[in-house]
């Protein structure tokens, strides 16, 4: 019966054109077995906007993420779930004008990293890492400065995010 | 049909939560005596503090922190406890505006999510909840004025060696 409900709802979903966002991907996928989700809003960020530290590292990470608006992962090891996940975030990408920033791939490990711009802003940076057996979907949101995002992945312990830190030599 | 009983529902709940809005508070005293659920009480003159590290800043945060609820409910076959309802309702209580939304999880069929009232430098009670499908639990910190940087000082300072957790057997185990 859930099967069926599932079945429909999907279905259901291109003929009703739903504009789908990052969000709908996470609340598609939240609460199920086998897949994990974080999500981190920006009252955390700022929570911490009077915390000082000595380590310049440090200060600098607790300023970028005072830019941001939130933060979400979902990550699963059940393989029908990742192809679920994978499809849903490209149709989510192509449709939603996202740009391409960076692609990794490297010992069957698929890495993209894409993002959303308003103006001149960046508003929204999207991961999404396959590794066969795992699955890792990440979307951050806010004022990104690009340049300074890559002390996320130095700060916080998410695979994958170190492949960011190689963004500037690319630029 | 169907609509006619959502709407009915919608306004049953509107109407009453003018007249008598459900606290955390209240929430919490009412489940504390009721069979199946576990309360348990810390105030903050409980804690033990590590020798010299009772700085003035120390005491500041220490006033600023108030008291430490834990809210447990066990779910086992003989419970009369409908825990969906529970769940819904201080999903109802954290979700009603007051609360800030800080962080949520969910992990293998565990859902977790920690919420604060008040502002940034003025933090009046954080509450955390999570859930399985084995029961819940609710932890709430009260206090006036608390911050970031006094928990964290607050947390790193305690003595937990020292801290006398027996003094919980005293305290509402029902």
């Amino acid at each position: 019966m859930r099967n069926l409900a599932f079945i429909i709802a999907i279905l259901s979903m291109p003929l009703l054109g739903l504009a789908q966002n990052s969000n709908d991907i996470f609340k598609k996928f939240k609460g199920k077995e086998d897949v994990t989700t974080v999500s981190i809003s920006k009252y955390m960020f700022s929570l911490f906007s009077d915390v000082e530290t000595d380590d310049a590292d440090s200060q600098e990470f607790l300023e970028l993420v005072q830019t941001l608006d939130g933060m979400k992962i979902l990550t699963t090891e059940n393989v029908s779930i990742s192809h679920e996940v994978i499809e849903s975030v490209q149709k989510h990408m192509d449709k939603s004008g996202f740009k391409e920033l960076m692609t990794v791939e490297e010992n069957g490990k698929d890495v993209v990293f894409k993002i959303k711009e308003e103006g001149k802003k960046v508003s929204e940076l999207i991961m999404l890492v396959n590794e066969g057996d795992q699955v890792v979907f990440m979307s951050i949101t806010g004022n990104i400065d690009l340049k300074k995002i890559s002390q996320l992945s130095k700060k916080m312990n998410i695979s994958g995010l170190e492949d960011l830190e190689d963004i500037d030599n690319e630029q | 049909m169907k609509k006619y009983i959502s709407i009915i529902a919608i306004l049953a709940i509107t109407l009453s939560s003018c007249s008598k809005e459900m606290s955390l508070q209240k929430y919490f005293v009412t489940k504390a005596t009721e069979q199946g659920f576990m309360s348990i009480n810390v105030p903050s003159s409980m804690l033990q503090f590590k020798e010299g590290e009772m700085s003035d800043d120390n005491v500041e945060a220490l006033k600023s922190f108030h008291r430490l609820n834990v809210l447990v409910f066990k779910n086992d076959e003989n419970s009369t406890v409908n825990q969906k309802n529970e769940v819904e309702t201080i999903e109802n209580i954290i979700s009603n505006g007051k609360f800030k939304e800080l962080m949520s999880m969910q992990v293998k069929g565990k859902s977790g999510i920690i919420s604060y009232s008040g502002e940034d430098n003025n933090i009046e009670e954080i509450v955390g909840f999570g859930e399985s499908e084995e029961g819940f639990m609710l932890v709430r910190i009260t206090g006036e004025k608390m911050t970031v940087k006094q928990l964290a000082k607050l947390v790193s300072s305690i003595d937990f060696d020292k801290t006398n957790l027996d003094d919980l057997k005293n305290i509402d185990w029902d």
